[in-house]
């Protein structure tokens, strides 16, 4: 669905005042019913990962790691039972995951005496029964089960839902008759970059010729969109010609703005695709 | 002045012998180094001198009508009231040069020519005595010579002239130069006419005082303000804004105006004004130089005024005008003029002059022609009319090439009304051409910028000698294509300086390729990206202007296509004109390219560049031309995708060897011209490196293989780029030199050897080149160059050295511009030549909905390629070339002749019954054809769906997937139909007329009564089935039966057997006649019959042997003309006077083998009873010997009574003395 670049800045102010919680989202329906679900779950989601990035730092600090630390062991002695991780997190408005891993790294920095690798803490966080300590085990899965935008089960969720739309966008193709090379296909030829799918014959979409097709199963607000434009879209451009880019969960319409050099943005698969057909009895 | 043409038009024009004076011009003009005739020996020097004379005189004396062209006038003579001069402005100083800039290149009207021939020609005792000796003194009256002007003359003669002066003064200049800039106006001379002339209302037409400015080029930040001493090529190093090709601001016009012009051959010309200011005020002041104001008759206050009406009636002193255009028509006929376009730009600055005559003109003119009877002093060019009356002279005389020129320019030239009035019979001519000319501007269609696909081949990991060489180049890609959008984005925009906002970034990127040597990848893609946005003629360079290419739209094939073409065509055509002499320009896209080089400056990256751009270019000037016939009309499609072919790699080369001699001489070129203490060193020096690339030794190949006109273009924009010493070099002193003789030979006139128009291209870029190379010595200060490279070389001819001194260079399309402005009236306001028109809703629309359908496809068409490897696009477009030429081959050899046929069958049938109308006839039939010719399209399609998939299939790798695969044979078979169908829908009728009105005319040849034709023979004569064509040669038999008669006697035995294998219809004709003829002497038995030993046996068994044989003879020749003739036989010829002669001269008439003849002829059905009856009645007529007339008379009657009386088998053949027993037995 695409949204206005008014629209957009309405539904992002409305998010800078609210928590990140289910409860949230149910108000962000209710305000704005006209747009479709998905969408402003994306939006949500981005939203509120900017909002974490602003205050990323201010959550790193010596200071900060350490008050954090000493809480949840407060907390814990209290009542080991109680949320006392996630409760911290939604009190100082940070994601419960990236708490749980302030708060691990903490940790096993005291257990082991050396800062621990973040493939380990990765791995802990993804199975906390992998965390030496009970406790801080049951407090760590709280969190991620809890958190709607970062951990382990989102990044998950998220790649999921990437991979389902490349495969639906791929059974479009078929579909249409539209042969293609897919990424894997183009790697292992030795391409240096790979959009998802290379179309073998190109086809016009609205006018416009498109070689290349790249889903992104996300919204393309500005910020995401600036930085694909840079490390993807354009190095596309720039070796296989202009393309297509699909932003299933919508985009801002104003950002639509190069498709005469060669990148088109869609919300959905498009239905105005003319394909090269040399039919001879068009002269 | 050359003294000895000037003593030439000196004595008086109106007495001058036009003819012989024509003659021995021409004569001079024509000369080759050894062949000087004798009598023109003291004339040897008028040769070199001439020309370059005659074009200054020219252009000295239409300086003042011409207003109109690419100068910028002066608007306010004010501004140059300041302007100091010492000594009369033989020492201008830089701020007057830059004030001269405003003038623009109204400096291409001066002098064409500086004193630059070397000296000696200018010295009194050299050439002029010696031609004025010799020029037919006799005519000479002293009274011409007495007054003002002889004085004049010799004072010049004497004291300016002397070149070491020249020299001198010109020194001292370029010495004086910046810091005189600075000078205060030190003397002010009100007298002097060229620094005050006098003010009117029309000022702003007059630019004949700006026209004395050395201009100086424009400043920017990277420019240097010294002024330059070229004339035409804008210093590398200048900013961007001057080179890019004007749009439509006027900004932009007044910097390339700036730019273009940038200076002048300065010192010479000063000489030259200085002379002839000296001479004008002597001529009217009794040569008191210092004598104070005066009014110049040359200059006279006009009102305001509008287009003067030329008018015929007012053409004053038209016998010289008419010398002077035919001298000049020669000059440009013989390649003496170093430009014909710039001539022709001239003469039509001519043509189109705006007039600022008023109209006391005739009385001035008449008082003014009085006051100086000198012929060179004399102004002929005074006012429109004459100017108009010796342009259309010359446009008379040059008539072919003007036909030449493309539709748009011989449109306006039709339609010029000074023309028409002037001469209606050229204004035919023109009109003529018009209608029946094709050539047409045509711009290939900008692609959009595009990236230069990554290929796995070339590009991937494999390719790289690292993991981080591939990672480092995959980010150089992406950052060169940044810097691109970049600058596509904001090159535009004021204040955007490439270096500032580009300059490190590209350097960075630089010293990261540097890092991983990965150069030789980058100016690959370099390379390839500047081919992809540059090749055409927009982007691409425009040294010789608009390329005719009627081709590209019926690439195309599309009406909508075609017209948005034509509308961008209008508005990316710049519409100012430029003036005549623009510099190698880097415009569009190539502005990037040439920027990037630059700011970049890697050696090692321009090595690389230099190294691919070689290779491409050896690659392309391989390219196979086939040379095609000249064509009847119906171009061959071969040809036209040959021409394609040709036309793509032209401007692919020329774009190459740009940047190519740009980067090669890029290492050389300075700002400011080097001094003459350096050149020796450096040519030294240089003179021991070798080439990058061996244009020498390309040309030569080229001109043995003559391939000139792909070669000469490219080398001649390599040259263009040349420093200031290299064509001092021994090197490229070879290749100007081959150059300059190539020139020479390039007489235009049709010939078999060379197409006019290739000649004409080859003309254009050569006059270029010379011109250029001449500004490059001109800010050497060198005027012994010629010395040291021309003398060198003596084929190329001295005097060619001063023809190479002229300052000006023309596109075509600056001459339609011209004219466009003259029909437009816009003049010269503010020296913009602006196009009026106005992009309205509707047009803009109309080039909409192109963008959709048809466009779309070719759009995809070209997609499909872009990442695909390269050989696939060749393969298909080979495939469609051949199957669509085999497609149109096919249906010519099936349908074609298949309707053919079978109009031949109606033609056959028709043409008995009505005799009348052939071509109506033919009309008739072919259109009964031309509905079953529209299947050929059908066909076509069919041919190509089936013939162009096979042979993709077959060329193309195995592992290609289907989808390309189909793909490829999809598009390979539409473009082959498209090739096909083209071709045969415009071509199909007129084929197939072609086809019919040929095999009519056959048929009309071989059944009509005279089988004049020798070479048509109709259907192929059957021999018998069991032939096996070794009978004799009918010219044997011929010769044989010739023989015969000569020898009066003949072989026993049947007649030989006629072949018909080698058979013609003249052989057979002459057969049947020499057989008739044989005939008659046998049935006049007085021939002597072979082989029948009439010693040994007795009178009448002789006798009757003898008949025998002559009766065989007799019936094998019937049987001969009955079977085996296919052409009537003239057995008439048997009741002619003569032949039946041979029987009256006879003393013992034997009429029974005459009736035997009668009856055989009835009987083999070859005469009818009642034809031999009227020819023998006609014999009897004629004037026979009593005796005989009666015989023949009886002979008559026999054979009438037997043919009305019995029936033909048993006719009693008896009457005559011999018994018909023998007759009939051997019948």
């Amino acid at each position: 669905m695409k949204l206005s670049k008014a629209q957009y800045d309405e539904i992002a102010q409305f998010l800078g005042h609210v928590q990140p919680t289910r409860q949230s989202l149910r108000k962000l329906k209710k305000r704005f019913p006209s747009q479709s679900q998905s969408t402003l779950l994306s939006i949500f989601s981005q939203e509120y990962q900017k909002q974490i990035k602003r205050t990323h730092a201010k959550h790193h600090t010596a200071e900060a790691i350490e008050t954090y630390y000493q809480r949840y062991l407060s907390g814990v002695v209290k009542n080991a039972g109680a949320p006392v991780l996630l409760e911290l997190a939604n009190e100082v408005d940070f994601a419960p995951s990236l708490m749980a891993r302030i708060v691990l790294e903490r940790f096993l920095q005291e257990q082991e005496g050396t800062i621990p690798s973040k493939t380990l803490i990765n791995s802990m966080l993804r199975d906390p029964s992998q965390i030496p300590d009970g406790v801080l085990a049951n407090q760590v899965y709280q969190c991620t089960v809890n958190d709607c935008c970062y951990g382990p089960l989102v990044d998950c969720i998220k790649h999921a839902i990437g991979h389902e739309h490349e495969v639906l966008l791929r059974e479009m193709l078929l579909e249409k008759n539209l042969s293609f090379l897919a990424e894997e296909q183009l790697r292992a030829k030795g391409y240096d970059k790979t959009p998802d799918f290379i179309l073998e014959v190109p086809v016009a979409v609205e006018g416009h010729i498109i070689h290349w097709i790249e889903s992104k199963a996300s919204f393309g607000d500005e910020c995401s969109h600036q930085a694909y434009l840079h490390d993807q879209f354009w190095s596309y451009w720039n070796r296989f010609g202009p393309g297509l880019v699909i932003y299933w969960y919508g985009f801002i319409e104003e950002l639509d703005c190069h498709r005469e050099r060669g990148i088109l943005l869609k919300d959905c698969f498009p239905t105005d695709i003319v394909t090269l057909r040399h039919s001879v009895a068009q002269h | 002045y050359s003294p000895s043409l000037h003593n030439l038009l000196r004595q008086g024009v109106p007495q001058i012998d036009v003819p012989r004076v024509s003659l021995l011009i021409f004569c001079s003009l024509s000369l080759q180094e050894n062949h000087v005739h004798d009598k023109l020996v003291p004339h040897s020097l008028l040769q070199k001198d001439f020309v370059p004379f005659l074009l200054n005189f020219l252009r000295e004396q239409t300086s003042q009508i011409l207003t109109n062209g690419p100068s910028t006038p002066a608007k306010t003579p004010n501004s140059k009231v300041l302007r100091s001069s010492a000594s009369h402005g033989s020492q201008k100083t830089g701020s007057e040069r830059r004030a001269g800039n405003s003038a623009g290149s109204c400096s291409s009207r001066m002098q064409l020519f500086s004193q630059m021939t070397p000296a000696s020609s200018y010295t009194p005792d050299a050439s002029f005595p010696s031609s004025a000796a010799s020029c037919g003194s006799s005519a000479f009256t002293g009274s011409i010579l007495s007054g003002p002007s002889r004085r004049s003359l010799t004072e010049e003669e004497d004291g300016k002239g002397d070149s070491a002066s020249l020299s001198g003064g010109r020194r001292k200049r370029s010495e004086v130069g910046p810091t005189s800039a600075n000078s205060p106006p030190d003397q002010l001379n009100l007298n002097n006419l060229e620094e005050f002339p006098p003010m009117s209302a029309a000022s702003g037409l007059t630019n004949k005082p700006s026209r004395r400015i050395n201009p100086t080029p424009v400043s920017s930040e990277r420019s240097h303000s010294k002024p330059k001493m070229c004339f035409t090529s804008t210093p590398v190093s200048q900013s961007p804004a001057a080179r890019f090709p004007s749009g439509t601001s006027l900004e932009t016009f007044a910097a390339i105006q700036k730019g273009n012009v940038t200076s002048i051959t300065g010192s010479s010309l000063q000489e030259e004004r200085e002379m002839l200011k000296k001479e004008r005020y002597s001529m009217n002041r009794g040569g008191n130089i210092s004598a104070g104001i005066h009014t110049s008759p040359f200059i006279r206050t006009l009102p305001i005024r509008s287009l003067t009406c030329a008018d015929l009636s007012k053409v004053s002193c038209k016998k010289q005008l008419e010398l002077l255009a035919q001298l000049y028509s020669t000059c440009i006929a013989e390649n003496l003029v170093p430009n014909i376009f710039l001539e022709l730009f001239f003469v039509l600055q001519l043509l189109t002059s705006k007039g600022t005559t008023s109209s006391e003109d005739g009385e001035n003119d008449l008082e003014f022609n009085q006051e100086c009877k000198d012929a060179v002093e004399r102004q002929h060019f005074q006012n429109v009319h004459n100017c108009v009356y010796f342009a259309v002279q010359v446009l008379d005389c040059q008539f072919e090439i003007i036909s030449y020129l493309e539709r748009g320019t011989l449109k306006l030239l039709a339609e010029n009304e000074r023309i028409a009035s002037f001469s209606p019979g050229l204004h035919a001519r023109l009109m003529k051409a018009y209608e029946s000319s094709t050539a047409k501007v045509s711009l290939l269609l900008p692609s959009s910028v595009q990236s230069v696909s990554f290929q796995p081949e070339t590009d991937n990991r494999s390719n790289f000698p690292s993991d981080r060489a591939f990672h480092i180049f995959k980010k150089q890609r992406d950052i060169f294509y940044e810097l691109l959008r970049e600058w596509e984005d904001n090159h535009e925009k004021p204040g955007w300086d490439f270096e500032r906002v580009l300059g490190n970034r590209i350097r960075a990127m630089m010293n990261h390729l540097t890092a991983a040597c990965n150069h030789s990848h980058f100016a690959r893609l370099f390379q390839k990206q500047l081919i992809q946005m540059c090749k055409g003629p927009i982007g691409g360079g425009t040294s010789w202007g608009d390329t005719p290419d009627q081709d590209v739209l019926n690439m195309l094939g599309s009406d909508n296509l075609s017209r948005l073409k034509r509308l961008q065509e209008r508005f990316v055509v710049p519409q100012s004109i430029r003036g005549p002499c623009p510099p190698p320009t880097f415009p569009g896209c190539q502005q990037f390219f040439r920027d990037f080089i630059l700011s970049a400056g890697s050696y090692q990256f321009n090595q690389h560049l230099m190294d691919s751009l070689c290779l491409k270019i050896l690659e392309l000037d391989g390219l196979t031309l086939v040379e095609h016939e000249p064509s009847d009309g119906e171009a061959d499609m071969d040809e036209q995708d040959e021409k394609k072919r040709f036309t793509a790699a032209l401007m692919t080369l020329r774009l190459l060897a740009k940047f190519l001699g740009f980067l090669v001489f890029l290492p050389y070129q300075t700002v400011e011209p080097p001094s003459r203490d350096l050149q020796e060193s450096a040519v030294t020096l240089r003179n021991q490196t070798l080439p990058v690339l061996d244009v020498l030794k390309l040309l030569r190949q080229s001109v043995l293989n003559r391939r000139t006109i792909l070669t000469v273009p490219w080398i001649v924009e390599f040259l263009s780029l040349v420093d200031h010493f290299a064509p001092f070099l021994d090197y490229y002193g070879r290749v100007f030199s081959l150059l300059l003789q190539l020139y020479r030979c390039l007489v235009l006139s049709e010939d078999k050897e060379m197409s006019f128009l290739n000649k004409l291209l080859i003309l254009a870029v050569l006059g270029w080149l010379f011109q250029l190379l001449f500004s490059a010595i001109a800010e050497s200060g060198s005027v012994n160059f010629s010395m040291h490279v021309w003398l060198c070389y003596p084929l190329s001819g001295l005097y060619m050295w001063g023809l190479l001194f002229t300052p000006d260079f023309l596109f075509t399309g600056e001459l339609r511009k011209l004219l466009a402005s003259f029909v437009a009236g816009s003049g010269a306001k503010n020296g913009g030549f602006i196009r009026k028109i106005t992009p309205t809703a509707a047009e803009s629309l109309t080039a909409k909905p192109s963008v959709t359908q048809q466009k779309l496809q070719v759009e995809l068409e070209q997609a499909f390629f872009h990442n695909q490897p390269p050989s696939l696009r060749r393969t298909v477009e080979f495939v469609a070339e051949r199957v669509g030429s085999n497609c149109v081959k096919h249906i010519k050899a099936t349908l074609v002749a298949e309707l053919v046929k079978r109009a031949e069958v109606m033609l056959q049938d028709k043409v008995k019954e009505e005799d009348a109308n052939h071509s109506k006839l033919l009309d008739e039939v072919c259109a009964q054809l031309y509905e079953e010719g529209a299947q050929a399209l059908h066909k076509g399609r069919e041919f190509c769906r089936l013939k162009g998939p096979e042979a993709v299939r077959v060329l193309l790798p195995e592992e290609t997937s289907a989808a390309v695969l189909n793909s490829a044979e999809d598009i390979a078979v539409g473009l082959a139909t498209e090739k096909a169908c083209t071709w045969l829908s415009t071509n199909i009728t007129a084929l197939i007329k072609r086809e019919v009105r040929t095999t009519f005319n056959r048929m009309l040849r071989v059944q009509g009564p005279s089988l004049s034709s020798e070479d048509t023979q109709g259907e192929r004569k059957g021999c018998p089935p069991n032939c096996q064509h070794h009978a004799p040669f009918p010219s044997q038999i011929i010769n044989e039966i010739k023989r015969l008669q000569v020898l009066g006697y003949f072989p026993d035995g049947d007649m030989p057997i006629l072949c018909f294998q080698f058979m013609c219809p003249t052989s057979e004709q002459q057969l049947a006649r020499c057989t008739v003829e044989l005939a008659s002497l046998l049935v006049s038995d007085r021939v002597p019959i072979q082989d029948l030993k009439p010693q040994t046996q007795k009178k009448p068994e002789r006798q009757r042997g003898r008949k025998n044989a002559v009766n065989g003879l007799l019936k094998s020749l019937l049987s001969v003309w009955k079977e085996d003739f296919w052409t009537p036989v003239p057995v008439q010829l048997m009741f002619s006077r003569k032949n039946v002669g041979y029987i009256a001269e006879v003393e013992q008439r034997e009429w029974d083998l005459f009736l035997f003849m009668l009856h055989g002829l009835v009987d083999h059905g070859l005469m009818g009873n009642a034809e031999i009856e009227s020819c023998l009645h006609s014999l009897q007529e004629l004037l026979w010997s009593s005796d005989f007339l009666e015989e023949l008379e009886a002979i008559s009657r026999i054979f009438i009574s037997e043919y009305h009386v019995a029936e033909p088998r048993t006719r009693p053949c008896e009457l005559v003395r011999q018994p018909r027993g023998t007759v009939a037995a051997q019948s």
